[in-house]
């Protein structure tokens, strides 16, 4: 039994669904610091609605949903979107990378509505980390599509989040790409201490994983 | 990186909208103020110079040309009146003071008075150099009119028929430049000062005894003035007659003329007991132009100027009153432009409604991610409330600057030449309720766009996209 300081993730009876019919259920769910769990299962089966639960975009009909301790479910909006922005780091499927702003300064605002003080010596050790230091002044329009995701991959744990969730982060990338994108998120999940929740189709993603949750299996 | 630096950013990602949008707010704003500085400064010029006189008289005609040509010098003069005539209203009980003006002539452009110290005293007139004219043919010129001019002390200079340069010259009778005033930001600016003798004189009438008849006899009292003819008032056809009858006069003097200086001396010391009386005689025959009055009462306003124009001959206009009308009139004519200037700035509200709507749709992807990273509703909507804000923001400040900085570079164009003293350095009253105006108006555009930013799905937009 693991202790309750070291869960990132715990849900519990967790029921959602668009119409009277749940679309997604979920008894019981506890995933570690530092842990790694793909998210599976085909397509409508509610991958994506169960990674906007995670991050409370969505709230669920019944359940919890606790990150860190703090359940979610009964957080006002204003109060979820600070802890969002605060506990949880997204990496989205087609990057989205705040276009009119340069990469440094993409991450120097998810510094800030993690409502941290901006720390650019901090942003830019991670962007060199990565690789992309060179193009922490570009705007996202002129990365590279493995460049920009590896800054996505910056902008998601730059606020040293509880919980990184992506959603298909590597079904944009070559082979070689994907496979450096899931290398260093994992390296970063360690050296942070994140726990990472992956939806994927991708079977290079779930080979990789700790754990495996297929949402088929639980509706 | 704050969100009004994100604001910033998102302007510029599309620089040629931003510009074309500040751009059609500025020229709005622009004309607007324009026309509101153009109205403040005209009106603070007309009740500055008004001075607080209460009532002009003059020759018949329009009232509202015996003020302009009077009190502000915008205008001919509507004639000439006899003092002996002036004189029953300047001793009237309900006139606590009368200041007699002789026009006519002008220099350069600049307007030649024959008044009294009275007149400079109303604009609290002070001299930078020398003295007020006290002797024949002695002037004192406005700080504009030296500056325009080049004029200086002990210049010499004859002053033309009417103002428009193209009159006769009286080079018989040329003008000796014994003061400057200080700028006053008065009509004062503009005119040359000189006795009401000085200007009958040049205007041929005949002097009592001597051409040294001294003019400190009437400065400053209402009892000897004296009479010219104003060669600018067509209309007063009986007074150029006057005129023209007394030249034959002034050429039987002539050789006297060319003798003054050596004699002057001389002549002054033989001023005898009879002088007073005939000099008081000489100043009831001639003729002025307006008599500027102030009231001794405040009921004198509503019976005074009736009983001038029921009882004489003479026309009485109030300043207030006329310059009401004017301003009503011109009022006209400004409420069309800025009905136009209005319709430009609505034009440019709804460009920046139209602009702000149209990022929004282009970037309902950065608003859920932003949502995503940590942003609450109400930041996504004052991220959209910055970007109207900076737009109408830099249309205001921008339109502020032309305007203010037009007026200016046409004031400089213009230079002393300008009838009323304009310049860019000014602020209208009106101008707070404009920019207040705009702010709102531009609030109110972005209102629309900033509570689409603040009701953005998340879920369903990153599904979309």
């Amino acid at each position: 039994m693991p202790s309750v300081s070291n869960i990132a993730l715990k849900i519990s009876d967790l029921a959602f669904g668009y119409s009277k019919k749940p679309l997604l259920e979920i008894d019981e769910l506890q995933i570690q610091k530092g842990e790694h769990l793909a998210v599976i299962g085909p397509s409508g089966c509610g991958k994506t609605t169960f990674m906007h639960l995670v991050a409370g975009l969505l709230r669920p009909q019944a359940g919890t949903i606790e990150i860190q301790g703090c359940d979610i479910t009964r957080l006002k909006e204003w109060e979820m979107d600070r802890f969002r922005g605060r506990s949880i780091g997204v990496v989205f499927q087609r990057l989205h990378l705040l276009s009119a702003i340069s990469v440094l300064n993409n991450l120097l605002l998810a510094q800030r509505l993690a409502r941290m003080a901006p720390d650019k010596k901090k942003a830019m050790t991670l962007l060199d980390r990565l690789g992309i230091a060179g193009q922490a002044h570009a705007l996202p329009a002129m990365l590279s599509q493995g460049q920009a995701q590896r800054a996505a991959i910056a902008r998601a744990v730059i606020h040293s989040p509880s919980l990184v969730i992506g959603d298909e982060p590597t079904s944009a990338l070559d082979n070689s790409s994907a496979a450096d994108a899931i290398q260093l998120i994992k390296e970063l999940s360690e050296s942070v201490g994140f726990a990472l929740l992956i939806v994927t189709h991708d079977e290079r993603v779930r080979s990789s994983m700790d754990r495996v949750l297929d949402l088929e299996s639980q509706t | 990186m704050n969100l009004l630096q994100l604001s910033l950013s998102n302007l510029s990602l599309s620089p040629l909208s931003t510009a074309v949008n500040i751009l059609l707010l500025s020229l709005g704003t622009g004309s607007i103020a324009i026309l509101l500085i153009a109205t403040h400064l005209l009106s603070a010029a007309l009740i500055r110079d008004a001075a607080d006189i209460d009532l002009v008289v003059g020759a018949k005609g329009s009232p509202l040309q015996l003020v302009l040509s009077g009190l502000y010098h915008a205008d001919i003069p509507t004639g000439n009146i006899r003092l002996s005539e002036a004189r029953t209203w300047m001793e009237h009980p309900m006139v606590e003071s009368a200041i007699p003006l002789s026009l006519g002539d002008s220099h350069k452009g600049f307007r030649i008075v024959g008044t009294n110290e009275d007149y400079v005293d109303i604009y609290d007139g002070q001299l930078a150099e020398g003295k007020l004219p006290s002797n024949l043919l002695e002037i004192a010129i406005g700080s504009s009119v030296s500056k325009a001019t080049g004029l200086s002390l002990g210049a010499t200079f004859a002053g033309q028929h009417g103002l428009d340069g193209a009159g006769h010259a009286h080079d018989e009778d040329s003008y000796t430049v014994v003061g400057i005033f200080e700028a006053s930001d008065t009509v004062l600016d503009r005119l040359l000062i000189t006795t009401l003798e000085s200007v009958w004189l040049v205007h041929g009438e005949s002097r009592p005894n001597s051409e040294t008849y001294d003019t400190t006899q009437t400065n400053r009292s209402h009892e000897h003035e004296d009479v010219h003819a104003d060669a600018e008032a067509e209309a007063s056809e009986a007074m150029l007659d006057d005129h023209h009858e007394n030249e034959h006069v002034k050429h039987q003097h002539e050789h006297e003329h060319e003798h003054e200086d050596e004699h002057e001396d001389e002549l002054i010391s033989e001023y005898d007991g009879d002088r007073e009386r005939q000099t008081t005689a000489y100043a009831e025959a001639q003729a002025i132009t307006v008599l500027l009055i102030k009231y001794a009462t405040p009921i004198a306003a509503i019976t005074l100027p009736r009983k001038i124009n029921d009882e004489s001959a003479l026309q009485a206009a109030s300043p207030a009153y006329e310059i009401t009308r004017l301003l009503q009139v011109i009022g006209i004519g400004i409420g069309w432009l800025q009905a136009f200037a209005a319709i430009l700035v609505a034009s440019a509200v709804l460009s920046i409604f139209a602009a702000l709507y149209a990022s929004l749709k282009a970037r309902r992807n950065d608003l859920a991610v932003l949502r995503c990273l940590g942003a609450t509703r109400s930041e996504l909507f004052m991220l959209l409330l910055f970007e109207g804000v900076i737009l109408t923001t830099a249309g205001i400040v921008f339109g502020l600057i032309a305007a203010h900085g037009g007026i200016e570079l046409a004031a400089i164009a213009l230079g002393d030449a300008q009838n009323f003293p304009f310049t860019g350095f000014v602020w209208a009253p009106t101008e707070f309720v404009l920019v207040g105006g705009l702010l709102a108006a531009g609030v109110l555009s972005s209102l629309i766009p900033s509570w689409q930013a603040y009701s953005t799905d998340v879920p369903r937009t990153l599904a979309l996209s």
